[in-house]
């Protein structure tokens, strides 16, 4: 009790609430521009909270990347076109459910699940810190692979219904991933006499498959309207307000364990959370075709795993993303070292964090609810007046990521492709989670199979590793069994 | 395969460059393989009805305005694309164009000097 005052006072005195909401506020403007991520707006904020102190600085950085995970998802959700990486489950539900005039209450699902989130994370983040940093401890390159692998396997499986179609989509994704310096080696691969030994950065991808498919198809149909014609409802009903909570909670629950695993876990976990809702959540809903719950449980999750992630950053030093590594600089260059004994070493500064994260998913559910009628007004947009907008504003985004053209090229290239993608009625989200984890995953295989000179059994020797491949197999033969029932 | 033929595979223990693509590739071509099949077994046949028109069209227009925008800058570039794109449809507007034109105008200034990204406006 005595730390929760201590957090309270520490946000509410010296402005703190302040940089709190700029953050917030900043973290949704770039979360809703597409190419202008959380990573570039800290980096370009870093010599800034060199004079703030560490406290109001990492107030200030957590507000932008948990504000620009929610940003993320209002542009998934009206123009499928997800501003973040974790937003990419989003799209599925959230644009459907633009289509059938309900962008209102998707915009609201994930704003609320979102804060639902939020405070089951803070609360995770105060009560078991210590404890859940053990854990991370456990996960080994092993643990790493299995965790990928079932990842591919449930995201193939799941959002396609076809095991085969969901895998190769899967492995097209990672082949695109495997572009750019080999990390063990130095070797540059696949880079032609383009510039691309960094690689093809995640907003390339995500605008040319999502954004520029998206209006391509729209412009190539005979009848170019509104994105939506009919009435568009603005809030939700009782009913479905009722229905954001279940799949907020397992989402949040799924967020905030894998939110503990470095890595990209906001991804990955709104990418579990979306498999297991349509899994074992609501059966009268048809997921994929506008189900609120398939907007609650990404965003859900994706939000929980942003601010569990703080865990192992401050009691391990370990960042999860490079958005993370940005804030991890910041604490170092105000003199703040990351360790087991923060809590008790740096009492206002945890606690102050924890209070100010709760503080700030208060004020997106407040500060964005007026807002989502002015978003739901974009759709109101004749959109042949809107598509060249949104071209010049995705392509503005992508230059200004490297201030490359090649990526505009490469973007324009990806577009359509994603627009034949779209055609064959083959899914996308497959291919994306292929390319954010499939340098991932070959780094853990290439370190496992380093430390047992070549041996499998280490998938078999370490528990968790064991009980990860026992579901993965689990899932194929499963996946297996309903393709062929489906055909 | 092409990774197979560029670069090194090593072995399990100490993989090369080309491991990874290679064990992928093989793993696409065997789905790819099974679908294949799957196709030729189909009972059903859904025809795709694409047009390539606009989208050759939108995927030429991008890739001729990227490279155009070193030399001619952001303003002109981006209006270049949104006027030709734009066009395309008989609906489109020259004072909507010329509304967006100046919304994107505000956003690049804003980027440039808010941001402080080194983004060139004008090029002369």
């Amino acid at each position: 009790m005595e730390y929760l005052i201590l957090g309270i006072d520490t946000v509410f005195s010296n402005y703190n609430w302040l940089y709190c909401i700029f953050g917030i506020v900043l973290g949704t403007l770039v979360g809703v521009l597409p190419g202008l991520g959380p990573t570039a707006t800290i980096s370009m904020l870093l010599p800034v909270t060199y004079a703030l102190g560490p406290i109001p600085s990492i107030i200030m950085l957590a507000g932008i990347y948990y504000g620009s995970q929610y940003g993320g998802s209002t542009t998934a959700i009206l123009l499928n076109t997800p501003g973040e990486s974790s937003a990419v489950m989003t799209c599925i539900d959230g644009h459907k459910m633009t289509q059938n005039g309900k962008a209102g209450p998707a915009i609201f699902a994930a704003g609320f699940s979102s804060f639902i989130a939020g405070i089951f994370a803070t609360l995770l983040l105060v009560t078991l810190s210590p404890l859940l940093s053990v854990l991370a401890l456990q996960f080994g390159p092993a643990e790493y692979c299995a965790l990928i692998a079932l990842g591919f396997l449930s995201v193939g499986i799941l959002t396609t219904g076809d095991i085969f179609k969901g895998l190769g989509m899967c492995f097209i994704g990672v082949l695109i991933g495997t572009i750019g310096t080999d990390i063990q080696t130095g070797v540059i691969r696949f880079a032609f006499s383009y510039e691309l030994e960094n690689g093809i950065a995640f907003p390339i991808v995500a605008i040319g498959l999502f954004a520029f498919a998206e209006i391509i198809k729209n412009i190539t149909k005979d009848q170019i309207n509104e994105l939506y014609k009919g009435t568009i409802q603005l809030f939700p009903s009782k009913e479905e307000f009722k229905r954001i909570i279940p799949p907020s909670i397992r989402g949040s629950l799924i967020g905030s364990l894998l939110g503990l695993v470095p890595g990209g876990s906001s991804t990955i976990s709104s990418y579990a959370a979306y498999a297991v809702d349509k899994r074992f959540g609501n059966k009268k809903v048809v997921y994929g075709e506008g189900a609120i719950e398939g907007v609650a449980a990404p965003e859900s999750a994706n939000n929980a795993a942003s601010q569990t992630g703080f865990i192992p950053l401050l009691s391990l030093g370990i960042p999860e993303n490079a958005t993370m590594a940005l804030m991890l600089g910041a604490l170092l260059l105000s003199g703040i070292i990351p360790g087991p004994d923060i809590v008790s070493r740096e009492p206002q500064l945890f606690w102050g964090l924890a209070i100010s994260m709760l503080f700030g998913n208060l004020l997106l559910v407040i500060l964005n609810i007026p807002f989502i009628k002015l978003w739901v007004t974009v759709l109101r947009i004749p959109y042949n007046t809107l598509y060249p907008v949104i071209l010049a504003i995705c392509c503005l985004g992508i230059y200004s990521i490297h201030y490359n053209i090649n990526d505009l090229v490469i973007t324009a290239v990806l577009g359509l492709f994603g627009y034949i993608v779209v055609m064959l009625r083959l899914e996308v989200a497959p291919l994306m989670l292929g390319l954010i984890l499939g340098p991932m995953l070959e780094e853990y295989f290439r370190r496992a199979m380093m430390f047992t000179e070549g041996s499998f059994a280490i998938f078999i020797e370490r528990p968790i590793a064991l009980v990860l491949v026992l579901i993965a197999i689990v899932l194929v033969v499963i996946g297996i069994i309903n393709t062929f029932k489906r055909k | 395969m092409y990774g197979l033929l560029h670069y090194e595979t090593g072995t399990l223990q100490d993989m090369g460059p080309g491991w990874f693509p290679y064990v992928t590739s093989v793993a696409l071509i065997i789905l790819g393989g099974i679908e294949f099949i799957r196709s030729i077994l189909a009972k059903e046949i859904v025809c795709v009805n694409f047009k390539l028109k606009i989208p050759l069209y939108i995927t030429a227009l991008i890739i001729a305005v990227a490279y155009a925008w070193p030399y001619i800058g952001a303003v002109p570039a981006i209006g270049l694309l949104m006027v030709s794109s734009g066009f395309i449809n008989k609906d489109y507007k020259a004072r909507w164009f010329f509304l967006s034109w100046a919304f994107i105008v505000i956003l690049l200034l804003v980027f440039k000097y808010v941001l402080g990204m080194s983004i060139v406006l004008w090029n002369t």
